[in-house]
C-alpha cells in the first residue's frame, strides 16, 4: 500500500486503470481526488482518506459521545461526525437482561436510562447509507461514563488497534472513541460503574433510581487521590498536545510521552505551553526513533 | 383398516407375500421416552415471577409423553432437546415455546437450515399465530413480526451485525438441528448457538440421536444454564420392514414392527436372489438395467393391489429418479381417474399461472404434467422451485399415489405415506458408493405410516446379494448417527470477531461444541499415552553402535531420496526407459527386484494441479498363482529403506527354486516405484504375450542376474546426462556414508535395525500423542487460525502487526457466499470494472454451482479472458494459503456449467433457451441464479464500503437484469 498526500481537485490517476472509492471521483481526466488527504493505493483500488475530518464510522468501532436529544425511541448521539448518530431503545440490554420486546412504557421511561447531556460509550452497529451511524451497546464494556474527563481530538489520529479500552499503569482508564473523544477516569473505582451495572444484571444503562424524570444524577460521586488526579490531568494535556502536534494517537504511545514527560521533569501545566509542547514532542519523536534503532 | 388385516385375494399370480404369523398381530404402541437434564454446577433456578398455572396454548389432542415433558420444560422456562423421529409430532414443543414467549411479550425465532423449509415452515406457523415474519437469502415478510422464521445464516448474521431482534428474544428454536453433522451447515448452527446471548433459551429439535445428552451438557456449559433432553424413539404409527431380492419374486418380512430381526426371512431373501442370479448367469451392475426397473415396478404394483398406498420410492440420484417415473408413467400403473384428474389440473394451472407465460412453455413443466395427473409425482432437487412445492402440495391433498423422489424429501414438513420404498441400498456419497447407515434409512423410513390413518407403516427395501446380515441389521435398526461437529474456521468468522472489540475468533473456537467433543477426549487419549509408554519400555533399547549405525542409515535414506528425485525426473529417466531396459523396482511395502521395461504411458492428468503421471509396463517375476489377480500400478515409494546387508531379493516370489515358484509376467509400476535404471537392455521378443516368450526372456533376466552376483550395474550420472555439483554432492555423500555403513555390517545384523527402528518408533508415536493431547489442552484449531490469520494479513485485509482489520477487510465482512479473499481481491484489483452485466453474472455462477460437474464446457470467446484471470486470482491465494499450512483443497471451487445459462439469461434469454446449454437440471441453475443474486447484494454493500459509486450501480443493474420471470418466482408457500 502506498500513500501520498492529495489536493482537492488534483487528478491522482490519468491511467484509467484505477478503481476509485472514497474521497474521489472519476471523470473524464482521470481520478480526482475531492478533498485534502492521503490518497492510497491497495491493489488497484485508489481512495482518498480526509486528514482533517469529522468522524466517519466503520462497523464494529469504539465511540464516545454525548446524548444530544431523544427522539422517538431513540437517542440522538454525538460523536462529531455529520449527522448525530442514534441508539435505539432496542439497542439496549434491559436491567436483569430482560429479553423482551420494549414497549411504549419503556419509551416513556426513556430518560430514566439516558438524557441529554449524558455521556456513553458505544459501538457502531450500522452505517447508513447517508452515512449516519446506528450505534448499540454490545455487551457490559459500554455504558454511560461519569466520574471523569473528555477529552476531544481529531478523529483521524485515533489509531485504529485491538484494544480501545485501555488501563493505565498510573491508575487511569480510558477509552480511546475511534471518533476522537477520549474517555479518561480513575481505575480506583473502575467497578463502580461495572458492579453497579452487575446489580442491575447486565443493563446497558444503569436507570437513574431516584427519579426517572429528574434531572439529578443518581450514581454517588467518588472523590479520588490528587496523585490520580494529577495523572489525569497530565493524561488530559499530553492529549491536547498530540492534537496540535498532529501525532497519531494510541494508547501506547500515549503513555510512553506520559513517562517521558515526567522524565522530564516537566509539571503538568507545562504541558499547555505551545513552546514546551513542540519541544518535549520533538525530542519525544527523537528518542523513540533512537530506541527503535536500538532494538 | 380392514383391508390391511385381509390379505387381498386377486394377488397377481408371480408376486406373493412372504406372510409370517406376526404381520397380522396388533402392533403395541410404547412410549418409551427418556429425560434427563443437565444443570450448571450451583445453578439456583430464578424465582417464578409469575406462576402461569395456565398453559400458554392448549391442543386439541391430548399431548404423548415425550410431548409432556417437554412442554414442561418450556413451562419452566428452560432450555430443552427434543429427539425423536419426524413423525413424532416434535412440531408441538416448538408451537408451544412460540406461545409462551409471545405471552410474555417476548421475540421468539425458528431457525430451519434451508430456505425451502423455511417457506414450508412460515406457512405452517401462519396458521396457528398471528404475527409471523419470514426472512430468507431470498424473501423478506413482516420482519417486525413477533415470531420469525429465519434460515440459521440469517441468523447468525444478525447476530455478527448485533441486530436489535436479538436483544429481544427470548425463545429461539433450532430445527432439524441433527443436520449439525453437515460441514456447511454445522458451522453456522455452531456459532449462532455461541453468539447468542445467555440467557436466552432454546429448543433444539432433532432427529433421534445417540448422544444427545453431549450436546445439552456443551449448551449447559456455554450458557450457564440447564438444558433438558427429551428423548424418545417411538412411533405413532409402527413400521414394518420387508426385503425384495433383486430379481426375486416376494416380500420377505425382515423386521416386525416390535423392531425383531427375522434372521430366517433373511437368508431365505438372500437364496432367493442367489439363485435368480445364477439363473441370469451374470453378476450385477450398479447400473440401473432393465431388471431392476421391472422389480420397482413389480413392487409398486403388488403395494397398489394391497392398497398399501401412496407410497414414496426413494433413490439416491436425480437420474434413476426420472428413469423410474418414466417407466412407471408408460406402463400405466394407476388406474386413471376422472376426478382426480380434474383436481390436480386445476391446483397445476393455478400454480403455474404464477410463472410469467414466456416461460411456462419449458419441457420440465409440460413433461410433469402428465405423470401428476396420473397420479405420480417426483420430487428432486433438479426441478425448479414452484414444480417441487406443487408436487408436495399435491401429496399432501392426497392426490399422489406414488412418489418418486430423492433423499432430499426426507427433510423438513411431516409429509407421511403409507409405504416407503428404496429403489436400493447404496448411494454416491461425494467420495464412494456404500450402503446408506443407519441415521439415513430412520430418516427415509421415517416416511412411512400416517398417523391416525395406519395401523403400520410398510417399508420396502430392494436388497442386492453382497449386503449380509450383520450389515442389514446395521442398517434397518442401527442406531442413528452420534452428532459430531463439523466446526471449522472461516474468513467471514474471523473478519467479524476480529473488528469486535469484545469478540476474537479464540472466544468462538473455545466454545465450540468441537472443543467441548475433544475435550472430553483427552482422558481417554491419556490413557492410550499409558498404554503406548508401557510397551515402549518393554522394547529393549538399542546399543549405542546400533543407534549410530541407524542414524547414518537414516542420513543416507533421505540422501538417496532427493537423489531419486532428481534421477526418477521423467525428463532424465523416460530417455533410458526403452524397451528391454532393466530396472530395479520397489514400492514401500516391498522390494520386486529386477524387471525388463516394455513401454511407458503418459496417464491421464485428473486435475490440473497434479504433475502428469507416468506408467511404465514392466515385465517382472512374481510368485506362481498371484499372477492372475489383477495387476495394481505398483505405487510410489512413501518409505525408503535402504538394505545394505543383503543384496536385493529379487521378487516378491521367493528367491531360491526360482522356476518353480515364479512366473514372468508384465505389471505396470509407477514411475516413481523404479528405484535404479541399469547400463543393461536386453532384446525383447516382439511378442511377448505367449508364456513360454516370457519365460524365456525371464530366465536369461536371471542369468544375467546371476553373473552379476545381484547387482547389476547402475547408470551413473553422467550416463543420466546429470551434470548438477548439488546432485553430484548428494552421490559422494551417501558414498561416503555407505563406507562408513559397510564397516560395522559385520556386528550389526538386520535384525538390530529392525529392532532399532521399532524402538524409534515408538517413542515417536509418544512424542506425537504427547504433543496432540498437549495441543487439545491448549485449545483446538489454533495452527489453522493463525494461517488463516497470516493469509488475510498477507492480502492486507488484516493490518500486519496489531492484526486489526484494515478498509480492504471491512469491505468484504458482509460476504458470505464465496471465498472472502477472493471477493476482496476481485473487488480491489478492479475485476468488476471492465465487465459487462452478462459477464459478471457468468462468472459469479462458477463460484456458486454446488453440484459436480465436468469442466469440458465450451466457453464463450468474451469469457475467457476474464475466466484466465479469475483463476489466476484463485491461484495466488490457494498458493499463499498452501505456503500459511492452510487445507486448500475445496477453498475455491470452479464449476462451469451453468456459465453459458447465466450469460444468456442476463442478455434476456429465455429461460427454455438457457435450459438447451446446459446439461444442469432446470431447479439447479435457477438455484443458481438465486444464489448469484444473494452475491450481488453482499458485493454492492461491499462496494458501498469502498464508496465505489460505479461498481454499486453495476452490481444493481446486474441484479436487475436476473431477477426477473421463472428465475424469481415465489415460492407457494407464501
Amino acid at each position: 500500500m502506498s500513500e501520498t498526500i492529495a489536493l482537492p481537485g488534483e487528478i491522482i490517476d490519468e491511467t484509467g486503470d484505477f478503481v476509485n472509492g472514497h474521497g474521489t471521483r472519476q471523470t473524464s481526466r482521470g481520478i480526482v481526488s475531492t478533498i485534502l488527504g492521503t490518497a492510497s493505493l491497495q491493489n488497484k483500488f485508489l481512495s482518498v482518506k480526509p486528514l482533517r475530518t469529522n468522524y466517519q464510522g466503520e462497523v464494529g468501532d469504539v465511540v464516545v459521545g454525548r446524548v444530544v436529544e431523544i427522539v422517538q425511541h431513540q437517542w440522538k448521539i454525538d460523536v462529531h461526525s455529520k449527522l448525530f448518530a442514534g441508539i435505539k431503545l432496542g439497542a439496549i440490554n434491559l436491567p436483569g437482561n430482560e429479553l423482551r420486546i420494549k414497549d411504549a412504557t419503556d419509551e416513556l421511561n426513556m430518560r430514566g436510562f439516558l438524557q441529554e447531556g449524558d455521556l456513553i460509550s458505544a459501538e457502531v452497529q450500522k452505517v447508513h447509507a447517508d452515512g449516519s451511524l446506528a450505534l448499540h451497546s454490545r455487551n457490559l464494556l459500554y455504558g454511560r461514563l461519569e466520574n471523569g474527563i473528555l477529552v476531544k481530538v481529531a478523529s483521524s489520529l485515533i489509531v485504529r488497534t485491538k484494544q480501545h479500552f485501555f488501563t493505565f499503569s498510573f491508575g487511569v482508564k480510558s477509552i480511546f472513541g475511534l471518533n476522537g473523544y477520549i474517555w479518561l477516569s480513575p481505575s480506583s473505582d473502575i467497578d463502580i460503574n461495572q458492579q453497579l451495572r452487575e446489580d442491575y444484571a447486565g443493563a446497558s444503562f444503569i436507570p437513574r433510581t431516584s427519579n426517572v424524570l429528574s434531572d439529578s444524577s443518581a450514581l454517588p460521586f467518588s472523590p479520588f487521590e490528587r496523585g490520580t488526579r494529577l495523572a489525569m490531568a497530565r493524561l488530559r494535556n499530553i492529549l491536547l498536545l498530540m492534537n496540535s502536534e498532529w501525532e497519531p494517537i494510541s494508547p501506547q504511545v500515549v503513555e510512553e510521552l506520559f513517562n517521558f514527560s515526567h522524565k522530564q521533569k516537566l509539571e503538568v501545566i507545562d504541558l499547555l505551553n505551545d513552546q514546551i509542547g513542540h519541544k518535549l514532542l520533538t525530542d519525544f519523536r527523537a528518542y523513540r526513533l533512537s530506541n527503535a534503532a536500538s532494538t | 383398516m380392514q383391508k390391511d388385516e385381509q390379505p387381498p385375494a386377486k394377488q397377481p399370480a408371480e408376486i406373493t407375500l412372504d406372510q409370517t404369523e406376526s404381520v397380522y398381530e396388533k402392533p403395541v404402541i410404547a412410549t418409551n421416552c427418556v429425560h434427563e437434564a443437565v444443570i450448571p454446577p450451583g445453578w439456583v433456578p430464578p424465582a417464578q415471577t409469575q406462576t402461569n398455572t395456565e398453559p400458554a396454548k392448549t391442543f386439541p389432542f391430548k399431548l404423548d409423553e415425550f410431548q409432556e415433558a417437554a412442554v414442561r420444560c418450556v413451562d419452566k422456562g428452560e432450555s430443552v432437546l427434543v429427539s425423536a423421529h419426524t413423525s413424532a409430532g416434535k412440531t408441538v414443543v416448538a408451537l408451544y415455546a412460540i406461545a409462551t414467549a409471545l405471552r410474555a411479550n417476548q421475540k421468539v425465532i425458528y431457525t430451519s437450515p434451508i430456505k425451502a423449509l423455511s417457506n414450508q415452515k412460515y406457512r405452517e406457523l401462519s396458521e396457528h399465530f398471528d404475527s409471523v415474519g419470514l426472512m430468507t437469502g431470498d424473501v423478506t415478510l413482516n420482519e417486525t413480526a413477533k415470531c420469525l422464521v429465519m434460515t440459521t445464516e440469517i441468523l447468525r448474521n444478525m447476530l455478527y451485525k448485533g441486530s436489535e431482534v436479538t436483544r429481544e428474544v427470548a425463545w429461539v428454536i433450532f430445527d432439524e438441528i441433527h443436520y449439525m453433522r453437515d460441514y456447511e451447515r454445522g458451522v453456522v448452527w455452531e456459532e449462532t448457538i455461541i453468539s447468542l446471548p445467555k440467557n436466552c433459551r432454546f429448543v433444539f429439535l432433532s432427529a433421534t440421536i445417540p448422544n444427545a445428552k453431549e450436546f445439552a451438557e456443551w449448551i449447559c456449559s456455554i450458557h450457564n444454564q440447564p438444558c433438558h433432553v427429551v428423548s424418545t424413539d417411538y412411533r405413532p404409527v409402527p413400521l414394518q420392514h420387508y426385503l425384495f431380492p433383486v430379481g426375486g419374486k416376494g416380500l420377505h418380512l425382515v423386521v416386525d414392527e416390535h423392531g425383531v430381526f427375522r434372521e430366517n426371512s433373511f437368508s431365505q431373501a438372500m437364496q432367493t436372489m442367489k439363485t435368480s442370479n445364477a439363473q441370469q448367469g451374470s453378476g450385477t451392475t450398479r447400473k440401473m438395467n432393465t431388471s431392476e426397473k421391472e422389480d420397482i415396478y413389480k413392487i409398486i404394483k403388488l403395494v397398489m393391489s394391497l392398497n398399501f398406498n401412496p407410497c414414496i420410492v426413494f433413490c439416491f440420484s436425480k437420474k434413476e429418479v426420472e428413469n423410474i417415473a418414466t417407466t412407471l408413467g408408460k406402463k400405466g400403473i394407476i388406474a386413471d381417474n376422472e376426478d382426480r384428474m380434474k383436481a390436480v389440473n386445476s391446483i397445476f394451472d393455478r400454480a403455474i399461472s404464477t410463472i410469467p407465460e414466456a416461460d411456462r412453455n419449458i419441457p420440465q413443466i409440460n413433461n410433469l404434467r402428465p405423470f401428476l395427473v396420473r397420479g405420480i409425482g417426483v420430487h428432486h432437487s433438479g426441478l425448479i422451485p414452484v414444480l417441487k412445492e406443487i408436487v408436495e402440495l399435491l401429496f399432501q391433498e392426497g392426490l399422489i399415489e406414488v412418489l418418486v423422489a430423492t433423499e432430499t424429501f426426507a427433510m423438513g414438513l411431516n409429509m407421511p405415506a403409507k409405504t416407503v420404498i428404496f429403489s436400493g441400498i447404496r448411494k454416491f456419497d461425494g467420495k464412494e458408493y456404500r450402503y446408506i447407515n443407519g441415521g439415513e434409512y430412520i430418516q427415509m423410513s421415517g416416511r412411512a405410516g400416517r398417523r391416525g390413518l395406519d395401523e403400520r407403516g410398510i417399508v420396502i427395501v430392494v436388497g442386492d446379494e453382497r449386503i449380509s446380515s450383520k450389515e442389514m441389521q446395521d442398517m434397518m435398526k442401527g442406531s442413528s448417527d452420534p452428532l459430531l461437529s463439523q466446526f471449522h474456521l472461516s474468513f467471514n468468522m474471523i473478519l467479524n470477531t476480529l473488528r469486535i472489540e469484545a469478540a476474537s475468533p479464540s472466544f468462538i473456537i473455545s466454545h465450540s461444541f468441537l472443543q467441548f467433543q475433544t475435550t472430553k477426549k483427552i482422558p481417554q487419549l491419556e490413557n492410550e499415552l499409558l498404554e503406548l509408554e508401557k510397551t515402549h519400555s518393554a522394547l529393549p533399547q538399542p546399543s549405542r553402535a546400533v543407534d549410530r549405525f541407524h542414524n547414518i542409515l537414516c542420513v543416507h535414506n533421505s540422501l538417496a531420496k532427493s537423489l531419486h528425485k532428481v534421477t526418477n525426473a521423467p525428463i532424465t529417466s523416460l530417455p533410458f526407459l526403452q524397451t528391454g531396459r532393466v530396472v530395479r523396482i520397489a514400492s514401500d511395502a516391498q522390494e520386486w527386484g529386477y524387471g525388463i521395461v516394455v513401454s511407458f504411458m503418459k496417464r491421464n492428468i485428473r486435475r490440473s494441479d497434479d504433475e502428469p503421471s507416468y506408467v511404465v509396463d514392466c515385465l517382472v517375476a512374481v510368485q506362481k498363482g498371484t499372477e492372475n489377480s489383477t495387476p495394481r500400478p505398483v505405487p510410489s515409494v512413501a518409505s525408503w529403506t535402504y538394505t545394505p546387508i543383503t543384496p536385493a531379493c529379487p521378487l516378491p516370489a521367493p528367491t531360491k527354486n526360482v522356476n518353480k515358484h515364479t512366473v514372468f509376467i508384465v505389471v505396470p509400476v509407477k514411475l516413481a516405484a523404479i528405484r535404479v535404471i541399469t547400463s543393461i537392455r536386453f532384446q525383447l521378443p516382439p511378442d511377448l504375450n505367449p508364456e513360454t516368450a516370457r519365460q524365456a526372456v525371464g530366465e536369461s533376466l536371471l542369468k544375467v542376474n546371476e553373473t552379476f552376483n545381484g547387482v547389476l550395474p547402475e547408470l551413473s550420472l553422467e550416463d543420466l546426462g546429470i551434470d548438477d555439483e548439488e546432485v553430484k554432492g548428494i552421490r559422494m555423500r551417501m558414498e561416503t556414508l555407505e563406507k562408513e555403513l559397510k564397516k560395522d555390517t559385520e556386528s550389526i545384523t538386520m535384525k538390530d535395525i529392525v529392532k532399532c527402528e521399532e524402538w524409534k518408533k515408538g517413542k515417536a508415536e509418544i512424542e506425537t500423542q504427547k504433543s496432540l493431547i498437549e495441543d487439545m489442552k491448549e485449545g483446538i484449531l489454533k495452527r489453522e487460525l493463525n494461517g488463516m490469520i497470516e493469509i488475510l494479513s498477507r492480502f492486507a485485509m488484516l493490518e500486519p502487526i496489531e492484526k486489526v482489520v484494515t478498509a480492504k477487510g471491512q469491505t468484504v465482512c458482509a460476504v458470505n457466499s464465496i471465498n472472502e479473499v477472493l471477493a476482496a481481491q476481485l473487488l480491489y484489483t478492479g475485476y468488476f470494472s471492465n465487465l459487462t452485466e452478462p459477464q459478471i453474472v457468468a462468472i459469479l455462477s462458477v463460484l456458486l454451482v454446488q453440484e459436480r460437474g465436468d469442466d469440458m464446457v465450451e466457453v464463450r470467446k468474451d469469457l475467457v479472458e476474464p475466466i484466465k484471470v479469475l483463476q489466476e486470482e484463485a491461484r495466488k491465494i490457494i498458493e499463499v494459503a498452501k505456503h500459511c499450512g492452510i487445507e486448500t483443497e475445496n477453498m475455491i471451487g470452479v464449476n462451469l456449467s451453468v456459465l453459458e445459462a447465466a450469460y444468456l439469461w442476463t442478455q434476456g434469454a429465455d429461460f427454455k433457451t438457457i435450459c438447451q446449454t446446459s446439461e444442469a437440471f432446470e431447479g439447479s441453475i435457477i438455484r443458481v441464479l438465486r444464489r448469484v443474486d444473494e452475491l450481488l447484494m453482499e458485493l454492492s454493500e461491499a462496494a458501498q464500503v469502498m464508496g465505489s459509486e460505479a461498481m454499486i450501480k453495476k452490481f444493481a443493474s446486474c441484479s436487475q437484469k436476473i431477477k426477473r420471470g421463472i428465475v424469481f418466482v415465489a415460492s407457494l408457500y407464501i
